[in-house]
């Protein structure tokens, strides 16, 4: 079985994605482990970690999501694995889940140092697993994505010569980066296992996701919580003035407005509207409760104003839900045109 | 100032002289009329009337100034510009006089406070009462006096008025004359900047010539000496109330849901009611009380009689009866004794006692004597509907004497007629006697009901307090280490060490800073568990993922502490999180609310209903002023209309309704004896079957530095 340890040097490099994208490319029997879990979900009385639930969909794991990760909290990790033999014990433990398999992909913290207090940042993690390789995922700007290429090379490569390659993910002019770093890149001795390009589609949310981020009340066109958002508006003009927004008139858009705006939600119903979250609670009348759920246009009834809720749409991180096949397809085609898949697997 | 001195605003009734400053030769001034009414009225004290051009007025000589009068004055009224007016106190007060009416408007209703409060400075380092601004004046029976300047005569009787609205009362004194009513006394409060209600109900409570005082308040200022002003009243003699307006402050300033419920009108209407007050609807309603209450004898039992003509009308004064709570007598072999001489074989000796369309006026003669003179009988309903046989003539002197036989032996009766011209006609001449006729069914019952209502709180007033123990200083404690922390609230763990404090259940909780002392709370406590977070930043815990509930086993309570931190930083990444509560799981009961807060009008209340979520929706509570007593806090309980779940809805055992009673009393001692503590509201408290108890889930109590008491 191979053991591909994904890491990062920053957060949100898109580790879950490529894993994603690489396991719909080869075509192979995967498992997936993220040892110390980062995207917390509470789910029937049990933590889970958002990535190892979607995984599990994705690769049909027999494992429960709560077993394919040792916890979240430091405190709770270093009360059931205090000392290195328990964690080795715990490691190996989650490891039988992929027994059997033909790769597993292990997934380490969501940056360079996370976990390092209780050992189980990504170094740590690939002395603990044999036989693992350690790739690791760059995404930034140039200037950055070349900074941690440096510091891999200089601080961990070079000392401990356990790093695999680099996968340079969402990158924004492919060929201009290959012509402009490659070698540089491969003449440090850093393979390059990967350049994937950019792609505006897999930073969309959809209204499902937005949905259960808010903890929102759906209250009409539940049948549309699949529904993509492409655009964010937030409708505190005029109905009349916001007919010339620009962002009105873009596709697939999410507009946020007041539960009390009825001017507004029944301007949206016009046109390409992907769903409504309305802020302050306010539920709007029946007839647009009937109307949204005739048009498949999910309202959201939000906790909090129009600004606070804005602003948690805003910070929410893009992740990959199993419903958005079209994502799903895209990160398989990414994976499959863009990854050294020799490389990769040595 | 000594305030509710019953021997000294006596002079402000029955003055032995009065002096009238701004009194006018002009027909048309106030001054005029004013010196008019006195003297027509048939004043017998001294007449001074005051003005700076002098002359004479209706054979008095007008003095220029208060000095040109040689002897002692009880009483000013003062009608002259606002601009003159505090020239006019400096020159009462130097002449020593008791009392001032300040007739003149321009204060306080108009912004003009800063005027009024210098106007009352200056009466007060004089000792003397001002009675006002803002008013029409005064009438006394009991010296004969009517310093207003109504245009309308007033009719002396039983009845005194205490009125804010000045047009209004003026309109009243009209009102009177039209539907014969007499009165004792009537008064303009007007702006109440010394004098108010509570002064004057001091006085007439013990005037022997007032039966009923009618009070038409707009707002009220010092109202937890009003309630004691009122009780004392309601002991000795109706008073009824009609309030319109509501206060400014009420719900909208509290925080808490107690104090969102607390519309001033509704504690207004639930403390008065306490105070044994008969609140009326509107002014008929109110007149038609005062008529009755001020001639009818008090009834000695509940054994109330309907005696009629038609059956339509006497169903109608049944379902009237059910509304206003009169009970009906029902022993079927009495009634058919008392009245079988006085019926047809037709008719219906079954209450309402039907004597039938085909009834004289000697039918009704008998029928009508015989609840008057028999001993089964202690009230009657009198209902008359006109008819083609009935001789109309002899209407009134039967009415008037089936009503003389009542009063000859102690017992109310009330009179409905309906019919036509020789109907009101007779009306008219009975009204003129003062009997008690009405022309609707609903009055008629709703006056007898207003008597049954203040006989009952006489019989069954309580003036004794409950208290309950408690640890007052853990109490404090607990608060100071709040106000240290610069916090105008308690935490949930602080409300309910208060609850324990004085002795209310609460379900067993600890709060954790670690998650193996979560564990260890739980596995101690028991499963199941609740988690709550616990942080000054964090209000709204559940829209913040920080409450999590049934947490069966260790590996749960880890996963939710986990959880519940993790929530909280998102939620907001700043909040000082003081850690994480975990708490006995309850099983759910009956779900009563109870809360307490300090009014700002009537001091500290107390609220008891129906709790849970939907506790705003509902609606379903109730106000008391404190301090009360265990029969009264039983009395609230009872008054919600959830009661029936108390007893045991749908096949269930009675719940614990004397842990609820304990509590209301519980809540209320804290509220009264901690003056720091502004609001309490716990909700939901759980109540269970009468072993089970109750135990209180969350307390809210908000708290201030100042002393609020």
């Amino acid at each position: 079985m191979k053991r591909l340890l994904f890491a990062s040097t920053r957060e949100n490099a898109g580790k879950t994605s490529l894993i994603i994208g690489i396991s719909g490319a080869i075509n192979k029997n995967c498992g997936y482990l993220k040892p110390l879990g980062d995207r917390l979900i509470y789910v029937d009385k049990k933590n889970i970690d958002y990535d190892s639930s979607i995984l599990k969909k994705i690769l049909a794991l027999e494992a429960e999501p709560e077993n394919l990760s040792l916890g979240f909290s430091y405190g709770k990790i270093k009360s059931n694995y205090g000392d290195g033999k328990a964690l080795t014990e715990g490691i190996n433990k989650i490891m039988r889940n992929a027994d059997g398999k033909d790769i597993l992909f292990i997934e380490g913290g969501r940056d360079f140092v996370y976990g390092s207090s209780i050992n189980l940042d990504s170094i740590s993690l690939a002395g603990y697993i044999e036989d693992s390789r350690l790739i690791f995922v760059i995404s930034g700007n140039d200037d950055t994505i070349m900074d941690d290429v440096i510091f891999i090379n200089d601080y961990i490569h070079k000392k401990k010569r356990i790093v695999e390659g680099v996968i340079i993910n969402k990158v924004h002019d492919t060929a201009n980066f290959k012509k402009n770093y490659r070698e540089t890149i491969e003449g440090l001795g850093i393979k390059i296992l990967g350049i994937v390009p950019f792609k505006d589609d897999l930073t969309h949310l959809t209204m499902r996701y937005i949905s259960e981020k808010l903890s929102a009340k759906v209250v009409a066109g539940d049948k549309g919580l699949g529904n993509v958002v492409e655009n964010i508006l937030v409708g505190a003009m005029s109905a009349g003035e916001i007919l010339n927004h620009i962002l009105f008139n873009r596709l697939h858009k999410l507009l946020i407005t007041s539960g009390d705006r009825t001017d507004m939600i029944l301007t949206a119903f016009e046109s390409d509207t992907s769903g409504i979250v309305l802020s302050n609670q306010l539920l709007p009348p029946a007839k647009i409760i009937s109307m949204a759920d005739d048009k498949k246009i999910p309202i959201l009834l939000a906790k909090g104003d129009t600004f606070h809720v804005a602003k948690q749409i805003d910070d929410m991180e893009p992740l990959q839900t199993f419903e958005n096949k079209n994502n799903l397809r895209l990160l398989i085609q990414l994976a499959e045109e863009n990854i050294d898949f020799n490389g990769l697997m040595g | 100032m000594e305030k509710n001195d019953n021997s000294n605003i006596k002079y402000l009734f029955e003055p032995r002289s009065i002096a009238v400053i701004g009194a006018s030769k002009d027909p048309g001034k106030i001054g005029h009329a004013i010196v008019r009414n006195i003297i027509s009225g048939g004043y017998k004290g001294k007449i001074y009337p005051v003005n700076i051009n002098g002359g004479e007025i209706m054979g008095h000589r007008i003095f220029k100034s208060l000095n040109e009068i040689d002897g002692e004055i009880d009483c000013a009224s003062i009608a002259i510009p606002a601009n003159f007016a505090i020239d006019a106190v400096k020159s009462c007060v130097k002449k020593g006089i008791k009392h001032a009416q300040i007739i003149t408007s321009g204060f306080s209703e108009t912004g003009n406070i800063d005027k009024e409060r210098e106007m009352l400075a200056i009466a007060g380092s004089g000792n003397m009462r001002i009675l006002g601004p803002n008013i029409f004046g005064l009438y006394s029976s009991s010296s004969s006096l009517n310093s207003t300047f109504s245009a309308s005569k007033i009719m002396p009787g039983r009845v005194a008025i205490l009125t804010q609205s000045g047009a209004l009362g003026i309109a009243m004194i009209g009102k009177t004359t039209v539907d014969n009513i007499g009165l004792s006394a009537i008064v303009s409060t007007g702006n109440k900047s010394d004098i108010d209600e509570s002064d004057l109900l001091g006085y007439l409570m013990d005037h022997e010539e007032t039966k009923v005082v009618l009070i038409y308040i707009e707002g009220v200022k010092n109202g937890e000496r009003l309630i004691e002003t009122l009780k004392a009243a309601s002991d000795k003699k109706p008073v009824v109330v009609i309030k319109s307006g509501r206060s400014k402050r009420g719900a909208m300033a509290a925080a808490s849901h107690t104090g969102s419920l607390a519309g001033s009108d509704s504690i207004f209407d639930a403390i008065i009611k306490q105070c044994g007050v008969l609140r009326a609807e509107n002014i008929n309603e109110a007149f038609n009380w005062c008529k009755f209450l001020s001639g009818s004898p008090v009834p000695k039992g509940k054994r109330c009689v309907i005696v009629t003509n038609g059956g339509g009308i006497g169903v109608m004064a049944t379902d009237a009866c059910e509304k206003y709570g009169i009970e009906l007598y029902d022993d079927q072999a009495v009634l058919k004794e008392v009245f079988e001489s006085a019926m047809p074989s037709f008719g219906s000796s079954k209450n309402p006692v039907d004597i039938t369309g085909g009834a004289k006026s000697a039918d009704y003669r008998t029928a009508l004597s015989a609840p008057a003179l028999s001993p089964d009988m202690d009230a009657t309903i009198a209902l008359y509907c006109e008819t083609a046989t009935f001789d109309s003539e002899n209407l009134a002197p039967m009415i008037k004497e089936t009503y003389d036989k009542h009063m000859a032996r102690g017992k109310p009766i009330t009179y409905a007629i309906v019919g036509g011209e020789s109907v009101a006609d007779s009306m008219n001449l009975l009204r003129k006697e003062g009997i008690p006729v009405h022309s609707d069914v609903y009055e008629a019952v709703s006056s007898l009901s207003a008597l049954y209502r203040h006989k009952r709180y006489k019989d069954e007033r309580d003036r004794g307090i409950d208290e309950s123990p408690m640890d007052s200083d853990a109490i404090e404690s607990v608060i100071d280490k709040a106000l240290k922390e610069n916090r105008q609230f308690l935490f949930p763990n602080e409300g309910m060490m208060v609850m324990k404090a004085v002795g209310i259940g609460v379900p067993e909780s600890r709060i954790a800073v670690s998650l193996e002392d979560a564990v260890k709370t739980a596995e101690e406590i028991g499963y199941p568990v609740a988690m709550k977070i616990v942080s000054r930043d964090i209000l709204h815990k559940s829209d913040a993922g920080g409450i999590v509930l049934n947490l069966d086993n260790r590996d749960e309570v880890a996963d939710a502490y986990e959880a519940i931190s993790h929530n909280a930083k998102s939620y907001n990444p700043n909040a000082k999180i003081d850690g994480i509560e975990v708490c006995e799981m309850l099983k759910p009961g009956v779900e009563i609310i109870i809360g307490a807060r300090r009014d700002p009008s009537f001091g500290p209340v107390i609220m008891c209903g129906l709790g849970g979520i939907y506790v705003e929706i509902i609606k379903d509570i109730t106000f008391r002023g404190l301090p009360i007593n265990r029969k009264e806090a039983q009395a609230m309980v009872k008054e919600i209309r959830s009661y029936p779940l108390l007893l045991g809805a749908r096949g269930e055992g009675r719940k614990d309704i004397e842990g609820v009673i304990d509590s209301i009393i519980k809540v209320g001692t804290i509220i009264r004896k901690c003056p720091k503590i502004t609001d309490i509201e716990i909700n939901p408290i759980f109540v269970y079957a009468r072993e089970k108890g109750i135990k209180a889930v969350d307390a809210r109590i908000m708290i201030t530095k100042g002393d609020k008491q």
